[in-house]
């Protein structure tokens, strides 16, 4: 069974233009996928679809096996398929760490003993063990993500989508969110990643583009973040690594095109190498 | 210009009160750094002169000071140590820090999050309107801040403002800056938050200013590109301590230094300090290397080694 299922799935806000259109994509469980798109592309329409805050208006869409337009499954969607979204305060609940986080469980009416281990379990997994008793206002904005994202995991959900979750914070407090974001996938969870941070994506198994409702490019980080004209023309950031290696084909230099700025400094390394050597 | 001179900051109301009491009467104290620990002070003597017209960056940790530093330039805080002056008056006088507050702009970050009006024009009317200014004055401030982020307010100013687009929204908080006719601005990481297109079209804005109104501009950002590719000089802070001032070309030339404090150099800058650590330095004349510099000189490098 994959996690997520699109088939030719489209949806409409107000009848008339298409937020997405005849979009079919297919997610394995345990996969980290990464969805670009410059604003207005589909994506946050797109992630509210995984977790049945909406419902396509035509096709499908399929959320571990079962179908999100059915109001039967909501609660069992919603409760296994999670989000965290960009601004930190937007999802702050209570005012100790631990009310925040057990806020979803309880809501599921999890009995207390298990609502404090999952909490205990929840806040080990984002690196915040022994911050339950502590206000959630004494909190860093990454540490505050950190908070929302155990109190989506304390509800044991299988699928976790980051809506531009890190795009207000810090370049420590993102770094540590993608790093739990990371651990995360390794402990088997299926992660849909919305960013515009290029080194974010880099990080996937597997990148989806959206430009104007449609699938404009799907593939490896490897594959997707080469495209240099599409990244261009849809306003997305290139990667310096991916910008040097197009700057260096432009002059005739015969590198390959980089992703990653190490394997580009080795490739450069070798080219000059080769020169002297002779 | 804004010249700090010695300035020390902590938020301990024990230091706050202390100050009071200095202000009251007393001979000012020498900073004290025994008493109180390291980390607790925000800002610790600081001096550096921002000078008119200069596009000036600032670069630093979140909790490095950067905030702090803000708010003493327009004299919303007051040190408790030094003193900060702006054209040549201290801030601490009430009058002058009251002109201060006027003169110099703060954009804080998000500041689309204070957009509070039910319409643009209302919106960024506010701080014109709490001059005192006549109706018609008022309305060509907003004309005018509207005008200078590239919004017509013919079209846009009866509009709720929580209905435009997010870099459109972030336009018009910018614009009630604007408005207040300010001689100096101060942006708080300008472009967090937007997406690529809106980011780059909104720094894009802030230099237009600079160069075409001359106004003095301070970016606060985590971004060393973007810092290396706009800035005169940039002041690189360290929990409170001053790490680093000077041009772009100056500070990233100590890429190790900036690194064991946690930041970074400009990408084009790491990559030529990484060949070169193998062994090739290439001529990059003067000047930070940049993409373009740095491509064409390894293509120079490599078609002169195929000509060999």
């Amino acid at each position: 069974m994959s996690a997520i299922e699109f088939n030719n799935a489209s949806f409409t806000y107000d009848g008339k233009t298409n937020a997405f259109e005849d979009i079919s994509l297919t997610v394995r469980e345990g996969e980290f996928l990464c969805v670009l798109g410059g604003n207005g592309s589909g994506k946050s329409t797109l992630a509210k679809h995984i977790n049945a805050l909406l419902a396509p208006d035509s096709g499908t869409v399929y959320i571990l096996g079962r179908d999100s337009a059915d109001p039967a499954n909501t609660y069992y969607i919603r409760s296994n398929a999670g989000m965290v979204f960009q601004n930190p305060d937007d999802q702050i609940v209570a005012s100790v760490i631990e009310n925040d986080v057990a806020f979803g469980p309880e809501n599921l009416g999890v009995p207390t003993e298990e609502l404090r281990e999952r909490v205990t379990a929840a806040l080990k997994q984002v690196g915040l063990q022994g911050f339950e008793t502590r206000e959630t206002t004494s909190l860093s904005g990454g540490q505050k993500q950190r908070v929302a994202v155990a109190g989506v995991l304390a509800m044991e959900p299988s699928i976790l989508v980051f809506d531009e979750a890190s795009a207000m914070l810090d370049p420590r407090g993102r770094a540590g969110l993608m790093r739990v974001c990371r651990e995360l996938n390794e402990a088997g969870l299926t992660i849909i990643l919305i960013t515009h941070f290029m080194e974010e994506a880099a990080l996937a198994d597997r990148i989806v583009v959206l430009e104007n409702g449609h699938i404009a490019l799907m593939g490896t980080p490897d594959e997707v973040l080469t495209q240099f004209d599409v990244l261009e023309r849809l306003s997305l950031e290139v990667p310096f690594a991916v910008s040097m290696s197009h700057e260096l084909r432009k002059r005739g230099v015969p590198v390959k095109m980089h992703v990653d700025a190490a394997s580009l400094e080795d490739e450069i390394a070798s080219l000059l190498a080769g020169g002297d050597a002779r | 210009m804004i010249t700090f001179d010695g300035v020390s900051f902590t938020y301990e109301a024990a230091q706050r009160s202390r100050r009071k009491r200095r202000s009251r009467g007393g001979e000012p104290q020498p900073a004290d750094w025994g008493r109180l620990p390291d980390d607790l002070w925000a800002l610790a003597d600081l001096s550096f002169t921002l000078e008119d017209g200069e596009l000036f960056g600032i670069a630093g940790h979140t909790g490095s000071g950067k905030s702090t530093l803000i708010q003493l330039a327009n004299g919303l805080l007051q040190p408790t140590y030094g003193t900060v002056t702006a054209n040549g008056h201290n801030l601490a006088d009430k009058h002058a820090a009251a002109e201060a507050r006027r003169d110099v702009g703060v954009v804080f970050q998000y500041p689309e999050r204070q957009l509070f009006a039910a319409t643009v024009f209302d919106d960024v009317a506010f701080g014109p309107r709490n001059l005192g200014l006549s109706a018609d004055e008022v309305e060509a401030r907003v004309r005018e801040g509207l005008a200078m982020v590239h919004l017509d307010v013919d079209k846009i100013g009866q509009r709720n403002p929580f209905a435009l687009s997010g870099g459109q929204q972030r336009r018009v908080a910018f614009a009630g800056v604007l408005a207040m006719r300010p001689s100096t601005l101060i942006l708080d990481e300008p472009a967090a938050g937007l997406d690529p297109q809106a980011r780059k079209s909104f720094l894009n804005l802030v230099v237009e200013l600079h160069r075409k109104q001359g106004l003095t501009v301070v970016i606060v950002s985590h971004n060393m590109d973007d810092l290396a590719e706009l800035c005169d000089r940039i002041l690189v802070l360290n929990n409170g301590h001053m790490h680093a001032l000077g041009t772009p070309e100056e500070v990233f030339a100590d890429e190790p230094g900036l690194r064991a404090i946690g930041l970074g150099v400009p990408q084009a800058v790491s990559l030529a300090n990484n060949l070169a650590k193998r062994g090739y330095s290439l001529p990059l004349g003067t000047g930070l290397p940049t993409l373009d510099s740095l491509a064409h000189a390894i293509a120079a490098r490599c078609q002169h080694n195929i000509a060999e």
